[in-house]
């Protein structure tokens, strides 16, 4: 479904990523995992065509994607969510949905119909009775929820979750990971980039890892939780996310 | 509710001109001028949120475009058709260079095609006689001037109403919000910017055309100057940008002062727009219409309509 080559960016003298290769198979679920500044959300954007890889080749669905911006790479069937929700603060939460509906796909629903399928998605993320509240009132949770029902609204083939768990409660991190599951199981693709490693391993299929902008490790959880590359590329994490999240 | 209240407005509005009252009638007028103006501007403004300071480059070109073209004997008709459209390739031309600014720039940017207009205007002297201004035919009837700015109003409004309710509508407004995540989820976003620049234009182009029909004669001064550049955004943030009725409200309340208080204050007069700008901004940034009884006013009547 999505096939990645050689794929490098630079901004200006840093590099962000180099020589990155991999695939993810139509209805899989694919973690991509790694230390902070890593390259991983900067992947996501040359995927989704928000920024122009320096170099490499990005196909989706058998076409070229590499060079196609964001507003058609959505069309063709590829949404995502942001690390830090970015929600349409001052509109209602069922407006964000539906600006997902009416301009993310290539059939043009009429308002009407947008509405009831806004309304199902609001549904099944438990987001129905917000309907009508602003996207700033809402909770980091419910915020979240947001973000995937806007992209839900698009009817993504392939799903770029980034974070989607980062700084939930566990108990609410246990929850969205059941609905991803429930999202791949109505047949949509995802890749997704967990901090949790817990949620990764239980979810995925298949597991990249990234460190300084290089994969160092791909396969399935148990294999590359166990590779040694791995474990000392997260040592020194461990130690990072602790200082952090003391508050 | 909010239908009673608007059928009351227009009916009285519509049969005013039976009262013969010339100096109400001229003060309706004008009225109907600047509200469109601040509607018009507040589309553009209002709905994808770029402050646009350069609207009343498409009043003024629209002004020039007409009063050139009926004084060599072109239709009425043909004339306004020709100085909307002015104001409508004007915009569509400056809508790419202006476009690829954002905020403070895209609004000094657009203050300068003014000023740009104005010295044009005036060292045009051949095709627009400078500072003397452009004088045309007396061709004016209050009446039909009468109903026809009142129709542009009501035009305005409803355009405006109908943009609130759709999905074009909805774009502008993620634009306003956040407009790399509006590409993302695949609004165009310059197709979506340079339409609502389009709408706004036509508009104030119609209105140009219209002005120099009604007062004979324009000037540079009259229809580039700073003051007339500043009066649609002070109306509409006064009023409150983004709610249809806003921009109305705003050009209510500034002209019934102006006309009250600024005529003995001849200074004040230049300077008022801009101050109502810095003070709304500073201790109202809403405007009137999101103040807490009014909002909660208008939500009952059912006319705080925003997007
Ligand atoms: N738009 C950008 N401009 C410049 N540098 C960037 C930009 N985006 C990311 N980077 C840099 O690229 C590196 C990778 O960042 P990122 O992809 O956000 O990492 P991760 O998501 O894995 O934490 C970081 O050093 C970051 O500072
Ligand atoms: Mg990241």
């Amino acid at each position: 479904m999505l096939v990645v080559q050689e794929l490098s960016k630079t901004f200006g003298g840093l590099t962000a990523l180099s020589g990155i290769d991999f695939q993810v198979e139509q209805g899989s679920i694919t973690g991509i995992i790694g230390p902070n500044g890593a390259g991983k959300t900067t992947m996501f954007n040359l995927i989704s065509g928000t920024f122009l890889p320096t170099s490499g080749s990005i196909r989706f669905k058998g076409r070229d994607i590499t060079r196609i911006k964001s507003d058609k790479v959505c069309r063709i069937g590829m949404s995502r969510t942001y690390q830090n929700a970015r929600p349409f603060e001052a509109l209602s939460v069922l407006q964000n949905v539906l600006i997902g509906i009416s301009y993310g796909r290539k059939d043009r629903p009429n308002i009407k119909r947008a509405e009831s399928e806004a309304m199902d998605i609001l549904r099944f993320l438990d987001l129905e009775r917000h309907a009508p509240v602003l996207a700033d009132q809402l909770s980091p949770l419910n915020k979240k929820r947001l973000e995937l029902a806007r992209a839900l609204g698009t009817q993504p083939e392939l799903l770029l979750l980034d974070e989607i768990a980062a700084g939930l409660i566990p108990s609410e991190t246990l929850e969205m990971m059941e609905v991803i599951k429930q999202i791949r199981s109505r047949g949509t693709t995802i890749l997704m980039i967990e901090h949790i490693m817990k949620a990764v391993m239980d979810l995925s299929d298949r597991v990249i890892v990234l460190n300084y902008g290089v994969k160092i490790a791909e396969g399935k959880p148990q294999e590359v939780s166990s590779n040694p590359k791995v474990i000392e590329a997260y040592l020194g994490e461990e130690v990072e996310e602790k200082g952090e999240e003391t508050p | 509710m909010n239908r009673i209240i608007l059928g009351i407005v227009l009916l009285f509005l519509l049969i005013f001109p039976v009262f013969n009252l010339p100096y109400l009638n001229t003060f309706l007028i004008i009225l109907f001028m600047y509200i469109l103006l601040a509607e018009s501007y507040d589309i553009l403004g209002g709905y994808t949120g770029y402050i646009n300071m350069g609207h009343i480059a498409f009043f003024g070109i629209g002004a020039y475009t007409f009063g050139l073209l009926w004084n060599t004997g072109l239709s009425l008709y043909l004339s306004f058709l020709a100085g909307t459209l002015a104001a409508v390739v004007f915009a569509i031309l400056i809508s790419f260079p202006l476009f690829r600014l954002q905020g403070a720039y895209f609004s000094l940017a657009a203050f300068a095609l003014v000023k740009l207009m104005e010295h044009l205007t005036l060292n045009l002297s051949s095709i627009t006689h400078g500072s003397d201004g452009l004088k045309v035919l007396e061709g004016n009837r209050m009446i039909p001037m009468y109903y026809l700015s009142l129709l542009l109003v009501v035009a305005v409004v409803v355009v405006s109403f109908l943009i609130t309710r759709s999905r074009f509508g909805l774009a502008m407004a993620s634009v306003r919000e956040e407009e790399e995540i509006a590409f993302d989820f695949g609004v165009p976003v310059q197709r979506i910017k340079t339409t609502a620049m389009v709408i706004s234009a036509s508009f104030a182009g119609l209105m140009g055309s219209f002005y120099t029909w009604y007062t004979i004669f324009i000037n540079p001064s009259m229809v580039f100057g700073t003051e007339m550049a500043l009066m649609p955004i002070a109306m509409a943030m006064l009023g409150g940008s983004g709610v249809i009725i806003g921009p109305v409200i705003g050009a209510v309340f500034l002209l019934i002062v102006e006309e009250t208080l600024w005529t003995r204050f001849a200074y004040l007069h230049t300077a008022a727009y801009g101050l109502v700008i810095l003070l709304v901004g500073l201790f109202m940034p809403g405007g009137l219409v999101r103040l807490r009884p009014v909002r909660r006013f208008l939500i009952r009547v059912g006319l705080f309509k925003e997007l």
